[in-house]
């Protein structure tokens, strides 16, 4: 089976226990303003422009047929009118222009992952599905964890929580460690900063709690938004209804991914 | 140590030893060639008996330095003083201390006079004048007795009389006995292994309670301190010690002193002496642990040499079982054999082989440039490749299959590789000094100098360093003109004549091929096969007491290869950094630590046996945060050891930092990195080797 992967990522020590493996799903349903994956929130391939490997030969400005692309000492790229038809990637001779995601089978990702078993053995680490929003690629997702288990690998899933119930249901069994991402407990706020209402997380949440499931909580600390004091306690005293040893990583914010936002031919939000 | 300035020593010695030097250019030609199991010959003898007198004198001039918060006797030997001296002895290799200890400075001065009785003309006169110099060492051991007992200091003053008239009793004479050795062999050298050369004494005194813990560790503290104060300014010093290990029976030998050792360099925050540790599947926890917290220090002050592969590569090489476990690091990370002998290298040049494939065994230009060794306080040598010139292999442009361009590379490869090891080579125009000398094996004994000593195992090798440029430049070759057919061999040569310049797509299409270090078969099988064909190469030929050189994926200087090679077909201009040992190309890989280290051991180390290192760095910033560093770095550690790894040296520097201390250097002056085979300030390297360590810290920052 093939997913949308936007990059795997071996030696991630961030991302669940010991030395793992992040492979990166395209697609989420959230929209948050200070995403730091913004390549991965698509659920189709985008183009990205690498300026370090610019040569400025302009054959993009040629081949476009939508103007992204223009010249003020150096290439600039704007996407808003991108029809991702392609072109100019296929014509980039020094592979400056890029997808952002690429469709792979879950046996050559699963294929790259193993060569790095002997760490994991060592520091009990394995795979974690991260993204965007892994879940939203459900089906595949299913395969892929399927065939990790019985690899022996030790499965986390690096996830937002908005996601259909039954999909977790489904999954559940086979995850040893859900990262669950927690950005507000109030619901405007939730819908504010991402779009989205956070009933179907926090329901999600406490399905895994009954469950049994392993959690960690996680909280992005975006300065004025999340990082204030009462939106913390709020989720703390939520997480703590359901189990009071979940433990809970306050996950600072990433400002260096600003720069993803100008080779997605956008402006970040947060710059 | 607050006197420590005053107790230096003499300056006469630097005078002397410029003397000594003069007197090797008049002797170097006048020593005949020798054979196994030839007596020793009278120009030999005629040389070290002028050298006799001058160490005799310079023996005498040692300050009686024995201080009153000293637990040692013996002045602290004082940075300025020169490194590697170059009359009798290439110091690298230690002190056959095992020996010394276990005779004493009085029985081998009497054992060497008691076996001359055996021996006739030059062999009985070699046998004395060991004699005559040991007699020396005793009268001046007995002078610091007496200055220790005029000074009040009765511990020196006890230690002192007891080395005087036999071997070390206790650990405090033993430790005294190492000093004074370390002083009357001139010249910094590799240490070896001290934890198993003073455990026997240090068990003793403990069973007996002659001496406590804390009492012992300041008496290693003083030790240790006496390395760092001599090395600490120089860099490459040579002073190695290697701990830990596994003996002859598969036990590893690990000891309470191993720990009080680097416990005491932990806390005293040294960078000398170089700590180098055999681990294997034995190794305790705790040793492991000492490992990674000396790794998390991030200056790359600690060295890992895996026994699993070492031991079995030295069999593999016709050394015993009993032999092989002795090994230690000497200089850099080269392999030596504690105490049974010495080493000598020469290299090639593997970047530059891709040169002569493609020019037809010319020079793309020819380059001649002085640069700095390594640092800003030395001055600048000629960088030149160990071969200039290659074969006349067939034109590139008639090359039509990678096949073709492989085999003429391995032609250029396996002819320097001749050229190098035709002449037997080896110390043969530089005796070893009698001190030296008389702790080898078999030379009180047999009378026959260590050099043609069959009972003496030399590590005599070749060494092929930079794999990782050469293998990119070939990957290239094959991807991009034989098999994707995107470049010209007309465009590619001429953009390598050019130096890339503006050839900005045929560059950008040679950095993209692919690239060592990124767990990619494509490129590793290459490395793989040319590490195997060199050790082939090499096997054919032997030392002077006809034992086989070793092959080793090594080199020192390679900012100095970076500018003796133009542009090379995996994108890199003419000096641009190339890879160090068996390390990437700095800068080249894309997928972390783990892909590094999966790239390395897919080649067969264990014929690489004189030493195959990794230098790897891994930034600082990428394991920030987590909570246990340490398992991060001993996984590491252990699968590089599981998957057949040879020598792995750790640094964590942050590519941010050493940019910012590059521009301001007063800020960093405390900044240490790894060099070669030694950590060094950062911020006094010469501008070529910080962008090549600055480099090789872009290598695992992912994309």
């Amino acid at each position: 089976m093939y997913g949308l992967i936007t990059n795997i990522q071996r030696f991630s020590v961030h991302d669940g226990p010991g030395i793992r493996t992040t492979v990166f799903l395209s697609h989420c349903p959230l929209s948050c303003e200070w995403c730091h994956n913004p390549e991965t929130i698509k659920g189709f391939p985008e183009v990205l422009h690498y300026s370090d490997n610019c040569i400025g030969c302009k054959k993009c400005i040629e081949v476009c047929s939508k103007n992204c692309f223009s010249w003020k000492d150096k290439i600039e790229f704007r996407s808003d009118s991108c029809d991702q038809c392609g072109v100019c990637i296929d014509n980039c001779p020094v592979s400056a222009l890029k997808w952002t995601s690429n469709k792979y089978s879950s046996d050559t990702i699963l294929d790259e992952v193993m060569r790095d078993k002997v760490y994991f053995d060592i520091s009990g680490g394995g795979i974690t599905l991260s993204g965007g929003e892994p879940l939203q690629q459900i089906e595949f997702c299913y395969d892929l964890v399927s065939k990790a288990k019985n690899l022996g690998l030790h499965v986390t899933v690096d996830t937002c929580g908005y996601v259909p119930t039954e999909s977790l249901i489904r999954i559940m069994p086979l995850i040893d460690l859900f990262l669950y991402d927690i950005k507000a407990v109030n619901d405007n706020l939730h819908k504010k900063y991402t779009g989205k209402s956070n009933a179907v997380i926090l329901s999600n949440f406490k399905l895994l709690c009954e469950s049994a499931r392993k959690i960690i909580v996680r909280v992005p600390l975006i300065p004025g938004k999340t990082n204030r004091k009462e939106n913390l306690q709020q989720i703390t005293s939520f997480v703590e209804r359901y189990n009071k040893r979940i433990e809970i990583n306050k996950i600072p914010f990433n400002a260096l991914a600003a720069h993803k936002y100008g080779m997605l031919g956008r402006r970040s939000h947060l710059s | 140590m607050s006197n420590v300035l005053n107790n230096k020593i003499s300056h006469k010695e630097k005078k002397i030893l410029s003397d000594n030097i003069e007197v090797e250019k008049i002797n170097i030609n006048s020593i005949s060639k020798k054979v196994p199991g030839e007596n020793i010959s009278d120009t030999l003898i005629a040389s070290i008996s002028t050298d006799i007198e001058r160490y005799i004198e310079w023996l005498n001039s040692i300050e009686l330095s024995v201080a009153k918060d000293h637990l040692l006797a013996g002045p602290y030997l004082s940075p300025e003083y020169p490194v590697w001296p170059r009359k009798h002895d290439n110091f690298h290799y230690p002190l056959g201390m095992k020996k010394l200890l276990s005779l004493g400075f009085t029985g081998i001065k009497d054992l060497a006079l008691k076996n001359a009785d055996k021996y006739k003309n030059n062999q009985k006169q070699y046998l004395l004048l060991i004699s005559k110099v040991y007699k020396e060492t005793i009268k001046v051991i007995d002078k610091f007795a007496l200055a220790a007992r005029d000074n009040d200091q009765s511990n020196i003053f006890h230690a002192c009389n007891a080395l005087s008239q036999k071997p070390p009793g206790t650990f405090l004479e033993a430790c005294q006995l190492y000093w004074f050795a370390t002083i009357f062999r001139i010249g910094t050298s590799t240490v070896g292994r001290i934890d198993q050369h003073l455990y026997p004494y240090y068990k003793s005194d403990m069973g007996k309670g002659v001496i406590d813990k804390v009492a012992a560790k300041k008496v290693v503290s003083e030790l240790l301190y006496r390395f760092e104060e001599r090395g600490a300014g120089k860099g490459d010093t040579l002073q190695n010690i290697t701990l830990g290990g596994l003996n002859a029976k598969g036990k590893d030998t690990t000891n309470p002193l191993t720990y009080l050792i680097l416990e005491a360099f932990l806390e005293n925050k040294y960078i000398e002496p170089k700590i180098n540790i055999r681990i294997s599947k034995e190794t305790s926890q705790q040793l492991l642990d000492y490992v990674a917290d000396l790794q998390m220090r991030g200056s790359g002050i600690c060295t890992v040499f895996n026994d699993d592969v070492i031991i079995d590569g030295l069999l593999g090489y016709n050394r015993p079982i009993e032999i092989a476990t002795e090994y230690c690091a000497d200089g850099c990370t080269e392999i030596i054999l504690d105490g049974m002998g010495a080493t000598w290298f020469r290299y090639i040049d593997c970047v530059k082989a891709i040169e002569h494939t493609l020019f037809q065994g010319e020079e793309n230009v020819p380059v001649k440039k002085r640069l700095q060794y390594y640092s800003d306080y030395q001055d600048c040598v000629d960088v030149e490749p160990p071969v200039e010139k290659g074969l006349k292999t067939p034109g590139f442009l008639t090359m039509n299959t990678f096949d073709d361009f492989y085999r003429a590379y391995l032609s250029q490869l396996e002819y320097q590789v001749d050229t190098m090891l035709k002449d037997p080579f080896g110390n043969d125009d530089d005796p070893m000094r009698l001190f030296t000398a008389a702790t080898m094996p078999g030379v009180l004994e047999e009378a026959i100098e260590p050099y043609t000593n069959s009972q003496c195992y030399h590590t005599y090798g070749l060494f092929i360093g930079s794999l990782g440029t050469a293998v990119n430049s070939l990957a290239a070759v094959k991807s991009l003109i034989y098999e994707k057919k995107i470049i010209q061999k007309e465009e590619l040569l001429s953009a390598i004549r050019d130096n890339f310049e503006n050839k900005s797509i045929i560059h950008q299409l040679c950095k993209k091929a692919p690239k060592f270090g990124n767990d990619d078969d494509y490129v590793d099988t290459i490395a793989v096969d040319i590490a195997t064909r060199f050790a082939s190469w090499v096997s054919k030929y032997k030392d002077r007491t006809g034992k086989p050189i070793l092959p080793g994926l090594y080199n020192h200087l390679f900012h100095h290869t970076a500018y003796r090679v133009g542009a090379t077909p995996d994108g890199r201009k003419f000096g641009d950094p190339v890879g160090e040992h068996l390390s990437p190309s700095p800068g080249t890989t894309k997928k972390g630590p783990t892909a590094i280290i999966n790239s390395v051991c897919k080649v067969n180390t264990k014929e690489q046996i004189f030493g195959s290192t990794l230098h790897l760095n891994i930034p600082k910033v990428s394991i920030q945060g987590i909570e246990k560093p340490y398992d991060i770095l001993n996984t590491l550690n252990k699968a590089f050891c599981y998957k057949g790894g040879c020598v792995l040296n750790v640094s964590m520097l942050d590519v941010e930092q050493l940019l910012e201390a590059q521009n301001h250097p007063e800020k960093y002056r405390d900044l240490v990195v790894r060099v070669w085979g030694f950590s060094y300030y950062f911020t006094r390297l010469s501008k070529e080797m910080q962008d090549h360590v600055i480099s090789r810290a872009e290598n695992a920052c992912m994309d």
